[in-house]
């Protein structure tokens, strides 16, 4: 996202436009809830109250990151049509959802629940492996934040033409998402991720035809450059690259619907209709957002041909710049569309920072706390967790890694490893808590070697997913071999039978 | 919807139909079946097998959307008789 010509200060209007906009959402959102400094729920929920419209664009911003965009559409330069897969994958993480949410939505409403550790505490009545499922919430989370926080710099700089320093425009934007987390807590994360939600969007479908438009603006002319000047980008793949293929629907199914923010998301519906009509809606929405973001990456081929895997990483900027150069309408849409992505980023991070402090501060800081925590402390304690957080991971995030896509693989390897306890701990009264607890514990471990000594992948099934097999096979076999101590067989009865 | 009978309480996991008619048309769109390299024939000046994977993928979207429209019934109707008044959509579905 570096050199765009057309940034500079309109660039930087549009960002403080945003900002603006951010800053004004969180304290209308604040002041509309005298009671969110004192209720968790209020602060981390939304006094799970969020409506059809609201929940779903919350839904699409935590699915959707303007890394979507940025690391997409260069994975489709260079992979060709098999990251066609993206928009596969993204529209099953619905099915994901489906495997549990309707069972845990009813739960968690019952039970009053506010963090994901609240199911696995309630379900298997174990610390050890609340414990466990915590920390590899907040590992997956922090990894999550740190690549969001590293794009936003990119997207920023790269937005004003380097007018703003990396690090300049990430503590504006950091101290911006604070603001109004602080103010009106995930009412104002909600209520930002539709606006975020609108103007990446119409950014995503106004790139398109601007590139379509520079490519020649011919369907045939498009197909024919592909087919003859790049058939490898469209023939069949290898056979293992197939694997790969519904390895990676499988592993962002399962993985992206365990996401904490995601499951919190669930817990914040007003009723289950709404949930269900949300999902329903952002069922198409892959069609139009990474189907569209796929498309970008394949025009691209025929207007900057031959880029390397570095360049291509610019690919996004370079478009957006060429696009602007089409005429004064282009010039404006693209502006906006670039302050969307950063937008996109920053509602990407709130939602996962939110989640972070609520998992810190309920299920870490007043679990373990010697005294009794009210839940007025809890409020401010996450809050302030969120600050410190954010500024321990920008350190990190000052030395960016080059591919933003292999970082998303990692965290997400982790997070699939939390699915047997939700998924399985729902419909199976027999599993116990000890076996759950080895099986995420190995699965993770599996998964994060294979990551680290560089084998991320087996015959193209990916790490994540292998872990998962062991984790399974654990949680199943462990389960039929040892016996429930009699309040976790009762709390298993009382979920499984509830329908 | 009847009026008559109480709806029978639906979850989309516990009918398998859905798990296996879904795994079905994702491994369409997956061109395992095809020899490496394939390219031939060419539709709409696209290898056929591209608009195989593009139709399965609209094809999930449906199936998905269907499923659950019609398979997830748990608790809706406790909700809204214990809250007949709430309305759900229209300027309620911007409510937080």
């Amino acid at each position: 996202m570096e050199n765009l010509t057309f940034g500079g200060w309109a660039g930087i209007g549009v960002l403080l436009g945003f900002a603006v906009l951010m800053l004004l959402i969180g304290y209308f959102s604040g002041r509309g809830q005298p009671n969110m400094r004192h209720s968790m729920k209020s602060y981390y929920l939304a006094g799970g109250n969020l409506g059809v419209v609201v929940l779903f664009f919350t839904l699409y911003a935590t699915q959707y990151s303007g890394n979507t965009v940025i690391g997409y559409a260069p994975q489709a330069y260079r992979e060709g049509f098999p990251w066609w897969q993206s928009v596969t994958f993204f529209t099953v993480v619905m099915a994901g959802y489906m495997l549990f949410a309707p069972r845990l939505y009813a739960v968690a409403k019952k039970h009053s629940f506010i963090t994901p550790t609240d199911w696995v505490r309630h379900r298997f009545t174990s610390p050890a492996v609340s414990l466990l499922a915590t920390v590899l919430m907040l590992w997956g989370l922090a990894s999550y934040l740190l690549e969001q926080l590293i794009a936003m710099g990119q997207a920023i700089s790269g937005l004003t033409g380097e007018t703003v320093p990396y690090q300049v425009g990430v503590l504006v934007f950091v101290f911006v998402m604070l603001i109004y987390s602080w103010m009106g807590g995930m009412r104002a994360v909600a209520l930002t991720d539709v606006m975020q939600g609108i103007a990446l969007l119409v950014g995503i479908v106004a790139l398109l035809i601007g590139g379509f438009m520079l490519a020649g603006g011919s369907w045939s002319e498009t197909t024919q450059y592909l087919v003859e000047q790049d058939p490898e980008s469209v023939a069949v793949p290898p056979l293992e690259e197939s694997v790969n293929w519904f390895s990676m629907i499988l592993l962002v199914a399962i993985g992206i619907a365990m996401y904490p923010h995601a499951i919190q998301r669930i817990y914040s519906a007003r009723s289950e209709r709404t949930l269900k009509r949300s999902l329903k809606r952002m069922v198409w929405m892959p069609l139009i957002t990474a189907g569209a973001v796929f498309c970008v990456g394949m025009v691209s081929k025929q207007i900057f041909p031959g880029l390397s895997e570095g360049d291509s990483e610019q690919l996004v900027g370079m478009l957006a710049n060429a696009v602007a150069g089409i005429n004064p309408v282009f010039y404006a849409v693209m502006l906006v569309f670039v302050g969307g992505i950063v937008a996109a980023i920053v509602s990407t991070s709130d939602s996962a920072l939110l989640s972070f402090s609520s998992l810190v501060s309920k299920d870490l800081y007043a679990r373990y706390s010697r005294r009794e925590i009210g839940e007025h402390r809890q409020v401010m304690i996450g809050k302030g967790i969120g600050v410190v957080v954010v500024f321990a991971l920008l350190l990190l995030a000052w030395n960016p890694p080059a591919t933003l896509v292999e970082i998303f693989v990692l965290k997400i390897e982790l997070l699939v490893q939390l699915a047997p306890a939700f998924i399985l701990g729902l419909y199976w009264q027999r599993l116990a808590s000890g076996p759950v607890f080895w099986g995420m514990a190995a699965g993770a471990v599996l998964s994060s070697t294979m990551t680290l000594t560089g084998m991320s992948t087996v015959y193209g099934v990916h790490g994540g997913l292998i872990g998962l097999g062991l984790n399974l096979v654990i949680c199943v076999v462990g389960s039929l071999l040892v016996r429930q101590s009699p309040a976790e067989a009762k709390a298993g009865e009382s979920v499984t039978e509830m329908v | 919807m009847s009026e008559s009978a109480p709806p029978r309480r639906r979850e989309p996991i516990r009918n398998p139909w859905i798990w296996i008619g879904l795994v079905a048309i994702v491994l369409v769109g997956i061109p395992w079946y095809l020899p490496p390299g394939t390219l031939h024939p060419l539709v709409f000046g696209l290898p056929a097998w591209t608009l195989v994977a593009v139709a399965s993928s609209i094809g999930v979207c449906g199936f998905l959307h269907w499923a659950l429209s019609r398979h997830w019934n748990l608790v809706e109707d406790l909700e809204e008789a214990q809250d007949p008044a709430a309305p759900t959509g229209g300027s309620d579905s911007w409510r937080t």
